[in-house]
């Protein structure tokens, strides 16, 4: 298990990305995109987290967390760099 | 001076009713023309509002509404009503005993349809010690039945079927109005509090036997207190259960709110943020029982801190 986020914290992880988490398990996501909210894994809200070029997820990034990751980037909340 | 509906008398506000000004009823944030010449649904008003204030006739009015028999010779064997706002009538005619229901079915699509300067739960709300306990459920989950035996056991209510949050202070705003019970709730809360106020009894409606009470005088006159975020619990009756209150993850009941949120994605990342921040002030829980004596207890004693549970991560 990863890191969680820290508790009671938002972090904005892309443009516009938000997450928040309360030092548990899991976390929740908002994309603008589609104005959804999405409940993850804290592993891969801490993926999430890393993430500081501007939203696209590296391959190295998915790692930890890969299903959950993978789900957002189905939700074309995310974009893979090849 | 505030005018209660109760010092009106009933003659007064039966001609308010069938005037073409209508009744100006101040209900928590909002004040609603209401209008009717069925006695029934006159009657459930005097009854269950008499304890709200009349709103003077230069009132903003957020909700200009009415029941009414609609025209056509269907009336002469089988009565209608049906409901009207702004003078369009949304919904298909219900059968004629219906006509006080479906106006509190209104007035509550009145609020989550067009109140978006607050983000709105479905979720019924109390208060003691000037926080609030927020019961996000779908319709079928004791939700109701929690909230009226809590409110009979020193909690306000702020409202049994709407949440409204405030976007700006993040507080709960009070939306007090008569209390829905539905089917085996009735009589369980008959016994619970024998000195409820229970309108009439309507049978064979969409939701089965409903059947209404008023809000307490109390909450009434304290619509205008706001409470802030303390408890969010979602509520479960199951048969035989023992009054179980269980600590949940933040992220959880977060979703929760969301689900259970009419208007949250017209918020966008404020929504995000106000949600969060509701979450953050609030301990959280999932919570299953059978016996309303038995919950209310649990509840007196997470109200004094007794209850075993988290503590808010920010204030």
């Amino acid at each position: 298990m990863g890191d969680t986020v820290q508790a009671g914290r938002t972090i904005a992880a892309s443009p516009g990305l938000l997450i928040k988490g309360w030092g548990e398990e899991t976390s929740v996501v908002f994309a603008p995109a589609n104005a959804r909210t999405h409940w993850i894994s804290a592993e891969a809200a801490s993926v999430l987290e890393t993430l500081t070029d501007g939203g696209p997820v590296a391959d190295s990034a998915l790692d930890a967390g890969a299903e959950t990751i993978d789900a957002l980037l189905q939700a074309g909340l995310l974009r893979r760099v090849e | 001076m505030t005018t209660l509906l109760q010092s009106l008398g009933a003659d007064a506000t039966r001609r308010a009713l069938r005037s073409p000004g209508g009744l100006l009823l101040q209900m928590g944030p909002f004040v609603a023309r209401l209008a009717t010449r069925i006695p029934a649904v006159s009657t459930a008003i005097e009854t269950l509002y008499a304890a709200y204030p009349v709103a003077s006739a230069d009132t903003f009015v957020d909700f200009d509404v009415g029941v009414h028999r609609p025209a056509s010779w269907r009336h002469w064997w089988q009565p209608q009503v049906v409901f009207s706002f702004e003078g369009q009538e949304p919904f298909n005619p219900l059968p004629g005993g219906q006509g006080f229901p479906l106006l509190e079915w209104g007035l509550n699509w009145c609020v989550y349809g067009i109140c978006h300067q607050y983000l709105i739960l479905h979720a019924a709300v109390l208060e003691r010690n000037g926080r609030a306990l927020v019961l996000p459920a779908p319709s079928g989950s004791g939700k109701s039945t929690l909230c009226s035996a809590l409110l009979f056991s020193g909690w306000r209510l702020l409202s049994d079927e709407l949440t409204l949050i405030c976007p700006k202070q993040g507080h709960i705003v009070p939306n007090p109005r008569p209390v829905s019970l539905k089917n085996d709730s009735i009589d369980v809360i008959r016994r619970f509090a024998p000195q409820m106020r229970l309108g009439s009894t309507v049978r064979d409606t969409v939701k089965g036997v409903v059947a209404h009470f008023a809000a307490p005088p109390d909450a009434v006159r304290a619509a205008h207190q706001p409470a802030t975020p303390g408890w969010i619990v979602l509520p479960k009756y199951v048969a035989g259960s023992p009054a179980r209150l269980e600590p949940i993850e933040r992220a959880r009941a977060f979703m929760q709110l969301v689900e259970n949120a009419f208007n949250y994605d017209l918020f966008g990342a404020e929504g995000f943020n106000l949600v969060g921040s509701v979450i953050d002030r609030s301990a959280c829980f999932s919570f299953e029982y059978s016996d309303v004596h038995e919950a209310a207890a649990l509840f007196a004693r997470l109200a004094d801190g007794q209850a075993d549970g988290q503590e808010p991560t920010a204030h």
